[in-house]
């Protein structure tokens, strides 16, 4: 027997149950969806919370970097202090050391054959 | 009306639920957000001094750095200008309460005189006032200390500053950064010929500000990034250029000169390895100088008459036009009669029959002038101008001037023949070293410069090419001169810039200073420009002493020690085996 049937021949009755089931219905529906609110308010605090805390770490290692690479650039500095020429002049007189005598340059000697 | 109470009661008890699930919901998010604020003003604390480190990240972004200034040295590049932070420390005179303990506490810290701290406690103590600046150029260890007082009102600036590891080898080439108004500006030497490069772009900020005119942490923001300024590499050898100073030091001391300069140049590329001229200045602390006048770097900024170092140019022209030959003769009377006017050798004396390489090693007068009548006024001139004077070389650095030889353009014949011998006219070092260079380089003319690359901020480097001018006079007509200079060198008065082993040409200029009441005085400039060794030469040099106080009279006695033992370093610095 169709559907069509079965809706005519006792009309009253089952839109008093279908009723009832669809306030049942709309009560769950309403439950899920205050459900499904929180579940999304709070994930989406939670995921703000964990970028914004990223964003922190992220800002906090850059800090740390601008650190490394100050303190980087002062040691470069010292390097510097440490290689100039009056530094290294200093250097050697308190080593103790001597200036280049005269230079002594060995020129190779052209061979020579004898011609019998 | 049963079934409407009961509707009634039913829809009181669901709205009582829903209000109760509301009340829980709202009552659990204001848990999750007390929890929040919890966890980030207490817990992670630490994360709002980091909000206030921005303000520096900030700076960076927006405040370009200025270029470095480098040499090369065993492959890689060695800096002599670079950049140092320091802070100023300013004060928020509006939020101290106690402007005596501040600067009790702040003053041993910041080595503040007397003078200094008590104009700052009046200031410190107006309740009115946002802002007022207490030190600059204070280093981060001093900030560090300030800070850990945990003063309140007292605020740090980062600030950028020159700094120069080599003490030692003048402040000429460089220049310094100073203020024009409250801008940092590159005056004098590469920071006043790149300026611009040097600079960079400012970035730039929008943001929003609170009511007191701070700018917003948690806001609308948008930073376009400075771009920073570019690198120089210059040509420059640092240990020569060391060796140079002091050695110029040396003698400007013993001879008490009021100037003096030494240039190096490459004569095959025009590159300069050294250029050390005094008195000079510190550029760090550029506004201590003495005199405004040590600034301007001697070796371009001031012109003078160089006197018998010119004959070398005049020989050259009268070479080159065939007019004469190193064994040409001539008689030297001791005068030469010029209309109304009498020109005599330096030693007023008559030496005879005399070639033009006797000319040259007597540095006589009238054998210049026998020379130039040769070739006449407008053949002099134009190989004068060929040699490039009377018009800046065009080495980068700020500020170069021309020279005057604008009195060969005169009437009558008594202009161009004492510039013959370097009277009359004015040359910079500078010039006259580049003219040798050419000489030196078989009669090519090359331009000088100084800086060898360009780094730009994304990496590109723009290279510099030695550039050759012109050809002034033949390879032969250089040769043979050369010949002639090393005869000088070997021969004459001139000897004393001979290094053993080596074959140097060059010639010593001992010129007069014009009196400013006219004529010439008594003082004398002191000047010996040589190249060696002339087999293959791989320098030129130019040592000059002006108006000694002490010591010889003429050049042959000063300057030629001066060039003979830098020579003697560079000869054996470069590891050139010797002639004989």
């Amino acid at each position: 027997m169709s559907k069509f049937f079965c809706l005519t021949k006792n009309p009253i009755r089952k839109i008093k149950s279908k009723r009832k089931r669809m306030k049942i219905d709309i009560r769950v529906l309403n439950i899920i969806v205050l459900g499904l609110v929180v579940f999304i308010g709070i994930s989406y605090l939670i995921q703000i919370n964990t970028l914004a805390t990223k964003g922190y770490q992220i800002r906090e290692l850059e800090t740390k970097v601008t650190q490394l690479e100050k303190e980087s650039k002062t040691m470069e500095l010292q390097v510097l202090e440490l290689q100039s020429m009056d530094n290294v002049k200093n250097k050697v007189s308190q080593l103790n050391m001597v200036d280049v005598g005269k230079v002594e340059y060995l020129m190779p000697t052209p061979v020579v054959f004898a011609n019998r | 009306m049963v079934s409407v109470a009961k509707r009634f009661t039913d829809n009181g008890i669901e709205k009582e639920s829903r209000i109760t699930i509301l009340t829980v919901v709202i009552f659990l998010f204001g848990l999750i957000i007390i929890g929040r604020l919890f966890t980030l003003q207490i817990l992670q604390n630490s994360f709002y001094s980091l909000l206030a480190t921005e303000k520096h990240e900030i700076y960076r972004d927006l405040f370009p750095q200025r270029g470095s200034i480098y040499v090369h040295e065993g492959g890689d590049l060695y800096p002599l200008v670079t950049n140092k932070d320091y802070y100023l420390v300013y004060a928020e005179p509006i939020k101290i309460k106690s402007p005596n303990t501040v600067i009790d506490k702040i003053t041993p810290i910041l080595g503040l005189e007397e003078e200094e701290w008590k104009a700052l406690l009046p200031k410190l103590a107006q309740n009115d006032d946002p802002y007022e600046p207490i030190k600059h150029k204070v280093s981060p260890e001093q900030v560090e200390q300030i800070e850990s007082l945990g003063l309140e009102g007292i605020g740090f600036l980062p600030e950028t500053y020159r700094y120069y590891p080599e003490k030692s080898i003048g402040g000429h080439i460089f220049g310094f950064v100073g203020f024009q108004s409250d801008e940092r500006v590159g005056q004098y030497g590469l920071e006043g010929y790149f300026n611009q490069e040097l600079s960079g772009k400012s970035g730039l900020l929008k943001s929003v500000k609170d009511a007191l005119g701070s700018l917003v942490t948690i806001g609308p923001r948008s930073i376009q990034s400075a771009e920073d300024g570019v690198d120089l590499v210059l040509t420059i050898d640092r240990q020569v250029q060391f060796f140079a100073c002091q050695k110029l030091k040396e003698f400007f001391d013993y001879f008490q000169s009021e100037k003096g300069s030494v240039i190096i140049m490459e004569p095959k590329t025009g590159a300069i390895i050294a250029m050390c001229s005094l008195p000079d200045f510190n550029p760090e602390y550029y506004n201590e100088v003495e005199d405004i006048n040590y600034l301007n770097n001697p070796a371009i900024f001031y012109d003078y008459e160089p006197g018998s170092v010119f004959k070398p140019i005049t020989m050259a022209a009268a070479l080159e036009l065939g007019e004469i030959e190193p064994d040409t003769t001539y008689e030297d009377t001791g005068e030469v009669k010029v209309g109304p006017f009498t020109i005599r050798n330096f030693d007023n004396q008559a030496h005879g029959i005399k070639t033009m390489t006797e000319v040259l090693e007597l540095s006589l007068n009238t054998g210049a002038m026998f020379a130039a009548e040769k070739i006449g006024k407008d053949n002099f001139r134009e190989f004068v101008e060929a040699f490039g004077f009377g018009q800046p070389t065009g080495l980068t650095l700020d500020k170069e001037v021309a020279g005057d030889i604008s009195p060969l353009r005169k009437r009558g014949d008594v202009y161009y023949l004492t510039a013959s011998f370097g009277q009359g006219i004015t040359v910079t070092p500078l010039q006259l070293i580049t003219a040798f260079s050419a000489i030196a380089n078989q009669g090519k003319l090359v331009k000088p410069y100084i800086v060898s690359e360009i780094i730009k901020s994304n990496g590109e480097i723009i290279k510099t090419e030695p550039q050759a001018v012109r050809q002034v006079i033949a390879p032969k007509t250089a040769t043979l001169l050369t010949a002639m200079l090393t005869s000088t060198v070997e021969r004459s008065y001139d000897k004393k810039a001979r290094v053993d082993g080596y074959y140097i040409a060059g010639k010593t200029g001992t010129a007069s200073v014009p009196s400013p009441r006219g004529g010439y005085s008594n003082e004398t400039i002191h000047t010996f420009v040589g190249f060696g060794p002339v087999s293959n030469p791989r320098f030129v040099m130019l040592t000059k002493l002006d108006k000694n106080k002490t010591g010889p009279g003429f050049a042959s006695d000063t300057v030629t020690f001066l060039f003979s033992q830098i020579a003697e370093f560079l000869l054996n610095y470069y590891q050139i085996p010797p002639d004989y």
